[in-house]
């Protein structure tokens, strides 16, 4: 089912016929200062009353060309939680190859007094440039004077000599946008794709114009015939070109904020993103960056930390041969290669597309990024004669890579190809079994790249549904408790996530958190199997005294028919919802769970069956309940079919959802005989 | 004094020759509970003058799983006035056997701003090394210099919970003329060897096992073993100090720090003025004056040098607006000052956990200003930095504790305000009707105190904000739809009063022809302690509170109660709760509750009496009245 791709990439265009604005910074009207609430969103902490940037390629003789970006924030206060608003923090990209600079902040804070606009300047002392990290500068910007109904203009320029890159335009925000104004210009040398992304459909209007730059160069003039040393001379020249220009002008974009199950809030907020396709410079020619998948792949594997790293192999010859050497079957070599990378290999946390340590290092040093650790499995995989391939990924928290970029990408994983069929292999995680992924990295589509320049789109959804199955026996106890034994199996993501949770704990610290969660409860014969080993299913049993389960008033004895198993909790709450619900992977759940009722008890009532579904066979809840002499036997089978539920079946959801728990928190009722 | 420095020498010389750290050496009984081991952990002071003291440690540290790696410690903090002198890392595997070296360059540097600050200059370098097995060792030396000897490291021979010690050794220095102060707390359990005199401090310590954290556990500092010093000439951030009581560390605050800051303008002085001149009632200009700076300004955290500790000038706070606790305490004092009432700048060690200044043992010491005005004897407090808690409010931040209060004659220790149990009340009164389908609740929730505190905020939180809470309040409720709510901040009387409608279709259920209602659907407590095997520490409960329900309930027509509840009235040390419910009409019943639960400090053989009892009434509030078709 692709229903939640269409949603996320469903660019609607509608133009908005907003119309160029006349606002200029540090020009407040006293509407705005006196405005006591949103108009459309009364709610509404803040509001971005104006937001204005342009984007332009600035050339000096000396450095050649250089971004320029100029902002202008317009913010409003609306109450005491929107103060935050009044400061806010600039990050800036900073390393040996480029860097971005602020200058020129400005800013004003405008009150209204005695029905007087009143206003206070941003002084040096309100900004400060800190260095948070290895790459990253941030500058922080704090208001004066800023209260409830402040009006606050902020304006400045970031430059960059990076040419080639430009930072995404945030379009909304978590608090309403009035109107925004963008304009980004580009020298015909420079080609970018661009991509709006985002739920509120933003337009983006193109044209072009002339641009002429008036430029110093220097000439050397050669004697040729035996005099000492070269003369050089200014030269004063003319350049002229096209520029293309882009152009949004939008309003009343809604605030978008973040609720539970959101995997990445900035994926469904609007923006646009630039990314550069080629350049074309008189001299140097036509250069492509990323225009096609194919050219993603093929620049790719021109990278040294990438390509190259995929061609080393003599430092680990021995070891593999060995391995080789005792698995004939292909699949099961695949495998014993994976499982040695897993052992042997530790992920120091770092992702990336590109090797860190390199992967000859990162193999002697047992450690290294994402992209030491799965370039060696892939480079290993091909020693070992296997179509391996990497597969470029962009994390969850990374976003959604909307068009061909090596830029978009921050994590590789490894594929073996197998006619049509893909089998992906993390081995960051020890505990993941071949074609399982963590949850980081199955965000929607990956590019396998093929070192002849050809590329595929691989989905990294999971493949198998995560199963979870209980099975459960108990006596039921006339004074409230239930004593039994349950068996436990998970397969997949599930059991992943067990394993890795459970890591390195003893079996006793698993038993003792397992006790915490559900208070009242003893567990004894805490039994796991499987546990460290990822392509088995993981299973658990043990046995268990549990208190106060039945509840006994008067002669009667109540109880939920899956115990403490029972789902007693709608997860969804809020009663709409913007964007889509991810559940990471698909799962299935099945409780089957058989009683022993007390003697001298008879069944006055139970619940009765039911099966319900969600549309479009997204998920299905099935509840069965039969009486068999003093055994009661109930079968609970929940099952989600989609990771990712578009937004429009929320409602259909939380309806699922409330049913699933009204059935499993309907009565069991046993009274005297 | 010969006895002293021998002992000193052998220490030098022990850790100087090559150790065996591979991890078949540690003793069986220290790998009990523990995720990492101490293998040492020494540290020298060395104070030169008031303005100079080296710190030189080494700590070696082997990890036994992942947990275990938060105990490794790599990091150290720098700025201006402290610098890092040497830092080295090395790694060694389970055989002691060296495997890799990170030298100073190989540290990750950063930024030590925290969440919540705008800008610090302080800066931090840590060791990020991930490990490719367990157990491996962490061999750490560090030495860095500083002119800032107000603060002396606090020593812990065991610095966390599940970590033991092979060896922890501490030693301090300094010149025979340089006076100095020193308080060691808890050493006796724990065996703790030492040696002192006027040139120095000595302690050692082998073997401590791992400690485990237990639920309601006294703070960590009042029962593990620790060093506390301080010198009584010291230096700060360029700023000379003398003090060697809490009254001598207030008045060198007063004087170094605070005086000449609380200068107005004339323009402001007399705006402030006009703000109270229609009323005599000094509690009135104290409220109007408090709003005055609540309305005007924000809480802006900038710690530059000295500024960590000296407040922005009052005139600065006036023009810009914002500061940060020091700089709005002392704005405000300037303020009330303008309106001839005086107020103190007070110190707190703020944070939930309560914890006092040290009230022997002077020293620089808290994290926070805000204000103390005197008030015939009655004693109010002001909370500069927040903009919506009401005048003389305290919250868990700051509640009940010993303070610093500073003035022109020094510094006094004072208790902030405590809340006793019956003034953190919360009243929840309801009027629930029962359909077949639907519940109904129409609900008014009343706070005090402490239990105030958790709910004032809510008053300027979004509607969207406000529905999630409420489900989130009532979790156990499925279904629940806001109807309508209200929340009222009365900052006279200091209470919340919120109203809420909404109805249900997800909270009865359904037995056969019966229905099962819990009475308890507005106020439930369902927490449970862990299960604590051989309690080992006192149990501490540091805050109490009251809750009184009452809720009205009306049956669906046609409907009786077939089985009811049972009344309950529990009372013992930790607290009260009792319940009921009543026969008002044919189809109408009335269920009271009531919670009382106590703060103090409980013996440790009491744990499981207040588990039993925290279970009684988890488990109450969760029964059910069965409803029967006539």
């Amino acid at each position: 089912m692709k229903l939640h791709l269409t949603i996320i990439f469903a660019i609607i265009s509608i133009s908005i016929n907003a119309q160029s604005s006349d606002v200029k910074f540090g020009k407040v009207s006293i509407e705005e200062v006196s405005q006591k609430q949103h108009v459309i969103n009364s709610d509404a902490e803040a509001a971005i009353l104006f937001k204005k940037e342009r984007m332009f390629y600035n050339y000096s003789s000396g450095k050649g060309f250089g971004t320029t970006r100029e902002v202008h924030l317009r913010i409003k206060i609306y109450n005491k939680s929107g103060l935050d608003w009044a400061t806010r923090v600039v990050s800036l990209y900073t390393s040996s190859s480029g860097e971005q600079k602020i200058y020129n902040i400005k800013g004003y804070t405008y009150n209204l007094v005695n029905g007087k606009i009143e206003e206070d300047k941003l002084k040096k002392e309100g900004s400060f440039l800190e260095n948070v990290s290895k790459y990253r500068n941030h500058v922080s910007i704090t208001m004066p004077n800023v209260k409830v109904g402040s009006v606050i203009d902020i304006q400045y320029d970031i430059s960059s000599d990076m040419v080639g890159y430009m930072d995404d335009f945030r379009l909304q925000y978590g608090i309403p946008l009035d109107y925004v104004e963008l304009s980004v210009e580009v020298p015909e040398y420079f080609n970018f794709k661009r991509f709006t992304k985002g739920f509120h459909p933003i337009s983006l209007k193109e044209s072009q114009s002339n641009r002429k730059i008036n430029y110093n160069y220097k000439t050397k003039r050669d004697d040729s015939f035996g005099s000492v040393g070269s003369k050089s001379t200014n030269q004063l020249a003319e350049l002229e070109f096209f520029e293309k220009h882009y152009e949004i002008n939008a309003e009343n974009i809604p605030a978008l904020k973040e609720v539970d199950f959101t995997n990445n809030i900035e994926n469904y907020r609007s923006a646009i993103v630039f990314e550069l396709e080629s350049t074309k410079f008189p001299s140097v020619g036509y250069k492509v960056y990323s225009k096609s998948w194919e050219d993603v792949a093929s620049s790719i594997y021109k990278y040294d930390e990438f390509g190259n790293e995929l061609n080393k192999h003599r430092f680990f010859q021995n070891d593999l041969d060995a391995i080789i050497a005792e698995n004939k079957d292909s699949n099961l070599l695949a495998s014993e290669i994976y499982k040695y990378v897993q052992n042997r290999m530790t992920w120091n946390d770092y992702y990336g597309v590109g090797c860190n340590s390199g992967v000859k290092k990162a193999y002697e040093d047992k450690k290294g990024n994402v992209a030491d650790i799965n370039l060696l499995l892939t480079s290993m995989l091909r020693y070992a004669g296997l179509k391996a391939n990497p597969v470029l990924v962009s994390t969850k928290s990374n976003g959604i890579p909307i068009f061909p970029t090596t830029n978009g990408f921050n994590y590789v994983i490894a594929a073996i190809e197998n006619g049509e069929n893909f089998i992906l292999l993390d081995a960051t995680e020890k505990m993941l079994a071949i074609n399982e992924l963590p949850i980081r990295a199955m965000n929607w589509n990956g590019r396998l790249v093929r070192e002849d320049g050809t590329s595929k789109e691989v989905s990294l959804a999971a493949k198998n549904i995560s199963n979870k199955f209980i099975f459960m026996q108990g006596n039921i106890i006339d004074d409230g408790s239930v004593e039994g034994k349950m068996k436990t199996r998970l397969s997949d993501n599930l059991a992943f996530d067990y394993r890795t949770e459970n890591y390195d704990k003893t079996q006793d610290e698993i038993l003792k958190n397992s006790s915490t969660l559900f208070e009242n409860i003893e567990i004894d014969d805490f039994e796991l199997k499987n546990s460290k080993a990822p392509d088995k299913p993981l299973e658990y049993s043990l046995s268990f005294n549990y208190e106060g389960q039945v509840e006994v008033i008067g002669d009667k004895l109540y109880f939920n028919p899956l115990m403490f198993l029972t789902l007693n909790e709608n997860p969804f709450k809020l009663d709409a919802r913007e964007y889509p619900v991810d559940f990471n992977y698909s799962f299935s759940n099945k409780i089957s769970a058989t009683y022993t009722l007390p003697e001298g008890y008879k069944i006055e009532s139970m619940p009765e069956k039911i099966t319900i579904g969600l549309p479009n066979k997204i998920g299905m809840f099935n509840f069965a309940i039969i009486q068999n002499g003093n055994l009661l036997q109930v079968i609970s089978t929940t099952k989600i079919n989609e990771a990712i539920i578009p937004a429009f079946y929320y409602e259909s959801l939380k309806e699922f959802y409330g049913q699933m728990v009204s059935k499993q928190t309907e009565k069991v009722v046993l009274s005297r005989l | 004094m010969r006895l002293f420095f021998l002992f000193l020498f052998f220490t030098v010389t022990h850790t100087t020759s090559s150790q065996d750290y591979s991890f078949i050496k540690i003793k069986p009984s220290l790998l009990k509970n523990s995720d990492a081991v101490v293998r040492l952990d020494e540290s020298t002071i060395l104070v030169k003058s008031s303005d100079y003291m080296e710190v030189t440690s080494k700590r070696v540290v082997t990890v036994l799983n992942e947990s275990g790696s938060k105990h490794v410690n790599a990091t150290v903090f720098y700025d201006k006035e402290t610098s890092i002198k040497d830092l080295e890392a090395l790694i060694l595997d389970a055989g002691g056997k060296e495997i890799e070296k990170f030298k100073e360059k190989d540290f990750i540097d950063q930024t030590a701003t925290g969440e919540g600050t705008l800008y610090s200059d302080s800066r931090v370098k840590f060791l990020r090394y991930t490990p490719i097995k367990y157990p491996y060792t962490v061999v750490l030396t560090k030495k860095y210099t500083t002119s800032d000897t107000a603060f002396m490291p606090r020593w812990y021979f065991i610095d966390g919970y599940r970590l033991s010690v092979e060896k922890s050794e501490f030693h301090l220095s300094l010149p025979s003329n340089m006076k100095y102060r020193f308080k060691d707390n808890n050493l006796e359990t724990f065996g703790v060897q030492k040696s002192n005199n006027n040139i120095g401090l000595s302690y050692k310590v082998v073997d401590l096992k791992a400690l485990e954290s237990e639920d309601f556990d006294p703070e960590f500092r009042d029962f593990a073993p620790n060093v506390q010093l301080a010198l009584e000439n010291f230096h700060l951030k360029g700023v000379d100090g003398h003090a060697t009581t809490w009254k001598e560390f207030g008045s060198w605050i007063y004087n170094s720090l605070l005086q000449e800051r609380g200068e107005l303008s004339s323009a402001t002085t007399q705006k402030i003025k006009n703000l109270v001149k229609d009323t005599e009632d000094p509690k009135e200009k104290i409220r109007r004056v408090y709003q005055y700076v609540q309305d005007n300004t924000r809480y802006i955290s900038v710690q530059m040098g000295i500024g960590g500790w000296e407040p922005i000038s009052a005139n600065e706070v006036d023009r810009v607006k914002y500061g940060d606790c020091k700089g709005l305490t002392n704005y405000t004092m300037a303020l009330l000052k303008a309106v001839g009432i005086d107020s103190y700048y007070t110190i707190v060690s703020a944070d939930s956990s309560m914890r006092s200044l040290d009230y022997d043992f002077p020293s620089l010491q808290g994290n926070h200003a805000f204000l103390n005005v005197p008030l015939d004897g009655e004693e109010l407090w002001l909370e500069c930095t927040s903009q919506v808690v009401p005048a003389n409010f305290l919250g868990t931040f700051t509640d009940d504790r010993y303070v610093l209060k500073v003035g022109p004659d020094g510094g006094e220790m004072v208790k902030s305000r405590k809340y006793l149990p019956e003034q953190s009340k919360q009243i929840t009164t309801a009027k629930i009707t029962i359909g077949e389908n639907e519940i109904n609740a129409v609900v008014e929730i009343k706070s005090t105190g402490i239990q105030y505190n958790q709910k004032y905020g809510l008053v300027n939180d979004s509607k969207e904000d406000i529905e999630k809470y409420y489900k989130h309040y009532w979790d156990y409720v499925n279904d629940v739809h806001i109807l309508n709510h209200d929340v009222k901040n009365d900052k006279d009387s200091i209470i919340t009063v919120e109203n809420v409608e909404f109805k249900t279709s997800g909270y009865l259920s359904k037995a056969g022809e019966r229905l099962l209602f819990a009475p308890n659907m507005l106020n439930r407590n369902e927490y449970v302690p862990k299960r604590g095997k051989d309690r080992s520490r006192d149990v501490v409960i540091k805050r109490g509170y009251l809750d009184e329900d009452e809720f009205l309930i009306e049956l669906p027509d046609n409907y009786e109660i077939e089985s009811s509840l049972k009344t309950i009235d529990l009372k013992n040390n930790f607290g009260e709760y009792s319940v009921s419910l009543i026969k008002v009409s044919e189809s109408q019943f009335k269920y009271n509750r009531r919670l009382l639960i106590k703060p103090g400090v409980f013996s440790n053989t009491t744990y499981d009496d207040y588990r039993n009892f925290r279970k009684e009434i988890a488990k109450s509030d969760k029964n059910k009245i069965v409803l029967l078709k006539k």
